[in-house]
């Protein structure tokens, strides 16, 4: 029975032990999301590469600069993942085609996401 | 009766529809493409010719480093073959700045632009990079005198001082509007910015031609500025206040004074397709056009 007791109070030790070496190792970090964005390949010729704009509300134009806050240039791939992404924000996404002469397209459809508020989850498992 | 009253009201909207297109005027369509300049212009050794109407400015720089490598350049073009190249020299201030008279003194200017900014160039940029004066900008455009504060002026500004309610990005450069001493940056009270947070950062927009308008009004003893890009409206400003009646010159400067780390870096950018009205907004894709389509835009957006 004493025994039981001390096997107890060893685990909930190392349980407290472990809980606050990782709350001192992790309490400095910023927990941001990010949002992982696709697309379809643009086969025109002249394809210079595409823009990522994204921004927390909707886009007030169809054409850029549209009132998006932030831009990305994503090359030639059609994919992006941007990053530094607030937890609890919905954030909105649209993309557009640049060609080799400079000239951009209107934007494709808007894709929004919400960023978990669980993001910090991520850096345990 | 009803079937007489419709065709009069049809006859009399054409009748001022026409009449409206013929009052507007267009001061200047320039796309670079017709013609070549003498040899000396704008701004190399003996300088001095005009070009078109346009003529150099500053002949002070027409031995400088920068200001005998501004002229027509094949290196881009929004259309046809050939932009205005606006040069300036690592380790120097100097460039070429062009001016057209405007004789017939117009109240209401547009001004509407292609401007292509490198970003073998421009990546340089450094907040407190572009500064004259410790002034941190660089003038753009000038209405009415270049050496005087009477005019308008747009000048391009980091994010270290440029004035916004919202915030001041760290690596920032946009336009920013100015009549006779009346500074954007400097007077809330006259600003109404579209975007208060970000403005439009030109940083963010390189390797890429923008179209960039201004509209310029005097009227009633006010100046007012409305900027433009890729049509649409970025800022809206209303200064209290002006010297001037009329518009008689202007000046597409590349008046720089370049300090810190982009010093040391050469600064090009181009203009293309120019078209100066007193009716607008002139919009994108007219006064020159492009010789090439947008692409289209990407499909099958999704995000995870």
């Amino acid at each position: 029975m004493m025994a039981k007791k001390r096997i107890i109070v060893l685990v909930v030790l190392i349980a407290v032990v472990a809980g606050v070496t990782f709350w001192f190792s992790h309490k400095d970090d910023k927990v941001t999301g990010s949002a992982a964005l696709t697309w379809n390949q643009n086969t025109e010729a002249g394809l210079a590469g595409y823009k990522v704009y994204y921004g927390t509300s909707h886009r007030t134009a169809d054409c850029p600069p549209g009132g998006y806050g932030n831009s990305a240039n994503a090359g030639k791939n059609n994919k992006y993942t941007v990053t530094n992404l607030s937890p609890g924000q919905t954030y909105y996404f649209s993309v557009t085609s640049v060609n080799t002469a400079g000239k951009e397209s209107c934007f494709s459809p808007e894709m929004k996401k919400t960023i978990s508020r669980f993001e910090w989850l991520k850096n345990i498992f | 009766m009803a079937k007489k009253i419709f065709f009069i009201t049809i006859i009399c909207l054409g009748f001022f529809s026409l009449a409206q297109n013929s009052w507007a005027t267009t001061f200047v369509d320039e796309n670079w493409d017709t013609g070549n300049p003498p040899a000396a212009w704008p701004c190399k050794a003996g300088c001095g010719a005009s070009f078109d109407g346009w003529y150099p400015h500053n002949t002070d720089n027409c031995s400088s480093p920068g200001g005998p490598t501004c002229g027509l350049s094949t290196n881009y073009a929004n259309s046809g073959t050939k932009s205005f190249r606006m040069y300036r020299a690592a380790n120097s201030t100097d460039v070429c700045d062009l001016g057209y008279d405007l004789t017939s003194n117009p109240t209401t200017l547009y001004i509407r632009g292609y401007y292509y900014f490198p970003s073998a160039d421009w990546s340089n940029f450094a907040p407190g990079a572009a500064s004259e004066a410790n002034d941190t900008m660089v003038h753009f455009i000038f209405t009415n005198s270049a050496q005087s504060n009477t005019g308008f002026r747009i000048n391009m500004r980091d994010g270290s001082n440029f004035h916004l309610s919202g915030g001041e990005p760290a690596h920032y450069m946009g336009f920013l509007g100015q009549v006779d001493d009346q500074e954007l940056w400097t007077d809330d009270g006259r600003t109404v910015m579209a975007d208060p947070v970000n403005g439009y950062n030109i940083l963010n927009h390189l390797d890429q031609w923008l179209c960039v308008e201004f509209k310029m009004q005097i009227a009633g003893g006010h100046s007012y500025l409305n900027q433009y890009v890729n049509g649409n409206l970025i800022a809206s400003s209303d200064y209290a206040g002006t010297s001037q009646s009329n518009f008689n010159l202007m000046i597409q400067s590349g008046y720089t004074n370049m300090t810190s780390s982009w010093g040391t870096h050469s600064a090009n950018f181009y203009l293309d397709d120019l078209k100066i009205a007193d009716t607008g907004p002139i919009g994108c894709g007219s006064g020159g056009g492009g010789d090439t389509t947008p692409p289209a835009a990407p499909s099958g957006l999704s995000v995870g």
